[in-house]
């Protein structure tokens, strides 16, 4: 059950590698057994029958013919897919798009797949009777080649003035940016436009070099400009190929008898990495995100036990090879921290040796304050996890787990198998490495909230201890000083907000995932109050942590959504908002009433009964726990909410 | 051979090996597209230690039988 390298691009399916379960229920061994998984994908009629199947494939055995049978089985069932990925090319893209939804599939992910005619991604997203606007895509992965956008370029690179090949990333970066525009309008879509690989050899050989824009600057200045055009744009990313290329090695990569004979610019090995890298993107659109690294100590941050070796007999540092490699996955961590990645500790130790080993070794990149929390005891592991999603207020689905314990990690995934559980390979060389690919923590970008987590989950500790000593918890709040700055959402809101309508799983009535398209259009909507608030007290900055969105349908405000981030839960925040809601629209006679609803999840149990507790009669619940509300304006109250003080930044017209 | 060239296709192709039968061409086979011949081809090339021009690759890209026409000329038929 050891894990290799491969494996963890899909994320946590490595389970049940090995073997698989069929759906008659038995178990069967792979390799043997190919007729017999190609009969159970054919059988599956439901995605809840092909999921077990897909997922029990190991990475190894899915071959070209693997992926084609899965993708086909994917295709063929009814209903609609979790994401929507479409493709846009001058290139034959069909075999990719086969693998991602292969890979998809074995992580779980249902992926609708569609695949655009040859040159056509202007026609595609400008004409409404196209076949990408019928399909409505989530994603549009968007990959065009030199030879297609800038023919003279690839037909004679040293035919041409060095003016004239910087002409061309102009109009190529041009070209793109209003191709961008176009779909930006035209669709909600997330949009992904793919750089532009070197040839492998250049046209002038060694003296490339040494000229004006030879081929090297040329592809370096265009693949830049992509970079800085679209650095800041909310809804396009640019996907490094030529990286990912690099990553399989180019010269495997790139199969000129494919280019040749099915104009497919890229060899079968290639297509696992490259499906890979467009999943750590649809993940990210789907706000499929971790948001905890939970760290094993002895022999994952360093060498040897600290309990046997002592606080300066274990490995890390710059001593030698062991721990240099131990440092360096340190500094790892450190870096995910610094991306917004919560981190945490569970080992089997004593806790004085570890306090006094990060006191002594200044050595490590690693602090002991970087860790928002903490377990050290001998506990069972699964135990101590539970614990710290408790704590930190997030599900065992939001953890890493990083463990060089074969027997631990096998626990875990017994007991825990929403954690995503990694065993470390048994050599140190590789961890820094196979860290930095890891998937589970992607997003599109960095957020200034992610920026400050770990300072955030912190003062939440320091919260909890004045809690305990002040024991009365409205003391306690009015104590806490809580401030919210409410305003009217505007486009320097939009990352946090998708990011909080993605990632809010708990504090979240409905539970409605929406776009960054989406946010967008209900800045510009006179009848969508889109509002967000920031929280500060005491003990600090919680940043932007709650927001909800309003429809005003004549007489009526529909809450469509209301969500907080769990660190601002337990305070009365949303009271005091919802206090907000009820005199802005009820007392000012702007609506006669508000209607809301609660759609149950499996995480969102929190606010079960939250329209009941601010004052809204339940009219209609159904068998799965759907409820609908209504609140006139004769019955609207204002709570109490004590402690909170808000402040409104925008005009109520 | 008869059988490694039939189970080769019929594995690529989602078909059983018995409906695998020399007059099969692209047209009358979905799954034969550009990219499984070229699967077909890799398979072929590894099985019986051949190399093919592109030529015949896509020459093959017309019937079972053609693919097995070449085959033999590389004495890979028997």
């Amino acid at each position: 059950m050891r894990d290799t390298a491969l494996s963890y691009d899909f994320g946590g399916r490595s389970q049940r590698r090995g073997v698989i379960e069929n759906r008659l229920g038995g178990t069967v061994a792979l390799g043997t057994a190919r007729s017999e998984i190609r009969q159970a994908l054919k059988g599956a009629s439901s995605w809840s029958q092909l999921l077990p199947v897909v997922q029990g494939l190991a990475s190894e055995d899915v071959d070209g013919a693997m992926v084609d049978m899965v993708h086909r089985a994917v295709e063929r069932l009814d209903g609609a897919a979790d994401v929507r990925l479409a493709y846009l090319s001058d290139q034959t893209l069909d075999p990719l798009s086969r693998h991602v939804a292969a890979h998809a599939a074995m992580d779980g992910i249902r992926l609708g797949s569609y695949v655009g005619p040859y040159d056509q991604h202007f026609q595609e997203v400008l004409d409404p009777a196209s076949g990408l606007a019928a399909f409505d895509p989530d994603v549009i992965f968007l990959n065009l080649s030199l030879g297609f956008l800038a023919p003279p370029l690839v037909a004679g690179f040293l035919d041409l003035s060095p003016d004239d090949r910087r002409a061309a990333i102009t109009d190529v970066i041009s070209h793109l940016r209003s191709w961008a525009d176009a779909a930006c309008e035209r669709t909600r879509a997330t949009l992904i436009i793919a750089n532009f690989p070197r040839p492998l050899h250049p046209a002038a050989g060694i003296a490339d070099s040494s000229l004006d824009c030879g081929e090297a600057e040329f592809h370096a200045e265009l693949n830049l400009a992509l970079l800085r055009e679209f650095r800041s744009h909310t809804r396009v990313s640019v996907l490094d190929i030529d990286l990912v290329l690099a990553r399989v090695g180019r010269e495997r990569a790139l199969n000129p008898r494919m280019a040749y004979l099915a104009k497919m610019p890229w060899d079968e090995v290639a297509l696992p990495e490259l499906s890979s890298e467009l999943l750590r993107y649809v993940r990210a659109v789907r706000g499929d995100i971790r948001k905890c690294l939970v760290l094993d100590l002895d022999n994952t941050l360093w060498g040897g036990v600290v309990g046997e070796d002592g606080v300066w007999g274990v490995r890390v540092g710059d001593g030698d090879a062991e721990s240099r490699a131990y440092a360096d996955f340190q500094r790892v961590v450190k870096s995910l921290m610094r991306r917004g990645v919560v981190l945490a500790v569970c080992s089997k130790n004593n806790r004085d040796d570890v306090v006094e080993l990060f006191e002594a070794r200044e050595d490590m990149p690693l602090r002991w304050d970087d860790f928002a929390t903490v377990r050290i005891n001998w506990e069972h592991k699964h135990l101590n996890l539970q614990a710290i999603a408790e704590e930190l207020n997030i599900g065992v689905d939001s953890l890493v787990f990083v463990d060089d314990n074969p027997v631990e990690c096998e626990m875990v995934r017994e007991m825990l198998p929403a954690v995503h559980t990694i065993l470390l390979p048994e050599d140190p060389a590789v961890r820094p490495g196979l860290l930095r690919g890891l998937a589970a923590f992607e997003t599109l970008r960095i957020t200034g909230e992610d920026v400050a987590k770990l300072a955030q989950y912190r003062q939440n500790a320091a919260r909890a201890a004045t809690l305990n000593q002040a024991g009365d918890l409205t003391a306690f709040l009015e104590d806490l000083d809580t401030r919210v700055v409410l305003e009217q959402a505007a486009a320097q809101h939009v990352p946090r907000v998708h990011q909080l309508f993605m990632k809010t799983n708990q504090f979240n009535v409905t539970t409605q995932r929406y776009s960054v398209a989406d946010v967008e259009s209900f800045l510009d909507n006179p009848d969508c109050q889109l509002r967000v608030a920031s929280v500060s007290d005491r003990f600090g900055d919680l940043g932007l942590v709650v927001q909800y969105l309003v429809r005003l349908d004549g007489e009526v405000g529909v809450i469509d959504s209301f969500l907080m981030s769990c660190r601002a839960m337990g305070r009365g925040i949303e009271t005091a908002l919802m206090n907000e809601i009820k005199r802005e629209l009820l007392d000012s006679g702007r609506v006669q009433r508000l209607e809301a609803r609660y759609v149950p999840t499996r995480k969102n149990a929190p606010v079960r009964t939250f329209f009941d507790d601010q004052g809204f009669e339940r009219i209609e619940e159904d068998n799965e726990g759907n409820c609908r509300y209504r609140l006139d304006a004769a019955q609207a109250a204002g709570l109490a909410c004590p402690g909170i003080t808000v402040e409104k930044r925008y005009s109520e017209e | 051979m008869q059988d490694g060239l039939r189970s080769a296709f019929a594995d690529l192709f989602g078909l059983d090996e018995s409906e695998v039968t020399e007059e099969l061409t692209p047209d009358s086979v979905d799954l034969w597209d550009s990219l499984n011949h070229l699967r077909l081809i890799t398979a072929l090339e590894e099985a019986f230690g051949i190399k093919l021009t592109m030529a015949e690759i896509e020459y093959m890209m017309g019937s079972v039988a053609k693919v097995r026409e070449v085959l033999e000329r590389h004495g890979a038929g028997q």
